[in-house]
């Protein structure tokens, strides 16, 4: 998912300069990350198929405001993000998010036994389901760390928050995920929490 | 039953790093696609430049212009660039402009006299008056008859080899006077015991 820094550069100023083919390039290098931060955030699929696209297009409108070398990762995150709050707000779905993450299924990974299958379907839902109680920058700071892998800089301009907040932000949407999960919460590993 | 207050920052985040790739998203749909659509039919107006008092970059960039353009005027001109130069206490030659000195036409500032011709100062001075032969006839003559003796002054303009000397307007100037001496007057000491003498024989000195 993640992209090539010197490629993001040149296809950037080539897209700045109306270059369309290097703008779709972009968009298919970064397509499914600007669709999981949309869906992150509005938890509905065709909002964040409509989020993304529509941030996409805002982007490149927006190119000849774009500061030349910056990266272009976060700067795009923070306009999907926007647009998704936008959409979510607008649909008034924060109240179903929890729901249909529950319904979610998990993906297709192999399992040594059904026991264990069935032992780590329930962790990852129950882990989603709570992602899902969060406050939207919670669960954005917590997916860009930990689910996108970015840098402390790419999640402060995605963020749009002071690089030395980052890490305090990250502590305390921790603290609020741990107060949110079920008492009867056990880690994927199958241990019990700190016996 | 454990209790999930109890977990730590760094299981928090394992177990979250753990479910990231299996986190249950959609699948990505084709975007490319559709963004191409959209703004192929709607290319993007051209960009619309800022004023210049509300772009940062291009205000920062006129102001070190018009710095470097009054530093450049005012190091064009001598007066501020020395003033300059001395505030900043460059150090290096310190040119002081004046305004030009007077020109010497002739011979008179020097106070050497009165003019006269050389068979006329003949007469004024007790000692024979040489010519040098080299020279030749004088251009001027001047008589000092307050100097004991008199004294008599042959001023001579360039001559081939002899420059002309701006201040003056004079290439040579042999000044003759009748210099006599008190014997011994004269000493020149030397370290160690005793005193070496020289015996000055009075005779006529020229300058």
């Amino acid at each position: 998912m993640e992209g090539r820094p010197l490629d993001d550069l040149a296809l950037v100023e080539r897209a700045r300069t109306g270059d369309v083919n290097a703008y779709e390039a972009l968009v298919q290098q970064y397509q499914q990350l600007a669709y999981r931060v949309a869906y992150q955030v509005t938890g509905d699929a065709a909002d964040a198929e409509d989020a993304a696209q529509e941030a996409f297009v805002n982007a490149y409108y927006a190119l000849g405001r774009f500061r030349a070398g910056a990266p272009f990762k976060p700067w795009l995150c923070q306009i999907v993000a926007n647009e998704a709050r936008n959409r979510r707000m607008a649909a008034h779905r924060r109240t179903a998010l929890a729901e249909r993450a529950h319904r979610a299924h998990a993906s297709g990974e192999a399992a040594p036994s059904p026991e264990a299958a069935a032992e780590a379907d329930e962790f990852r839902a129950t882990l989603v389901a709570t992602l899902g109680r969060l406050r939207d920058d919670d669960r954005l700071i917590l997916s860009y760390r930990l689910f996108f892998d970015f840098s402390e800089a790419d999640m402060a301009q995605a963020l749009k928050v002071p690089k030395g907040t980052v890490k305090s932000r990250l502590s305390r949407a921790l603290a609020r995920l741990r107060a949110a999960l079920p008492a009867d919460f056990q880690l994927a590993s199958g241990g019990t929490v700190n016996g | 039953m454990a209790d999930p207050q109890r977990l730590t920052d760094v299981e928090l985040e394992r177990a979250l790093r753990e479910l990231g790739p299996s986190y249950p998203y959609p699948p990505t749909p084709n975007l490319a696609a559709a963004v191409r659509r959209r703004i192929v039919a709607r290319p993007p107006a051209p960009v619309r430049r800022l004023p210049l008092w509300r772009d940062p970059m291009r205000l920062a960039i006129a102001a070190v212009v018009v710095l470097v353009l009054a530093g450049a005027a005012a190091l064009i001109n001598p007066t501020s660039r020395d003033a300059i130069a001395h505030f900043f206490h460059v150090r290096g030659v310190i040119v002081n402009r004046v305004s030009p000195g007077p020109s010497v036409s002739s011979v008179t500032p020097l106070n050497l006299g009165q003019r006269t011709t050389l068979t006329d100062a003949q007469s004024a001075v007790s000692f024979t008056i040489a010519v040098p032969t080299d020279l030749g006839p004088p251009d001027a003559v001047y008589v000092d008859r307050e100097v004991p003796g008199g004294e008599v002054v042959l001023a001579y303009t360039s001559r081939p080899g002899i420059p002309l000397v701006p201040q003056t307007n004079l290439g040579v100037l042999v000044t003759e006077f009748r210099g006599d001496l008190i014997p011994g007057f004269l000493t020149k000491e030397a370290d160690g015991p005793g005193d070496t003498r020289f015996t000055i024989t009075p005779r006529k000195w020229k300058k």
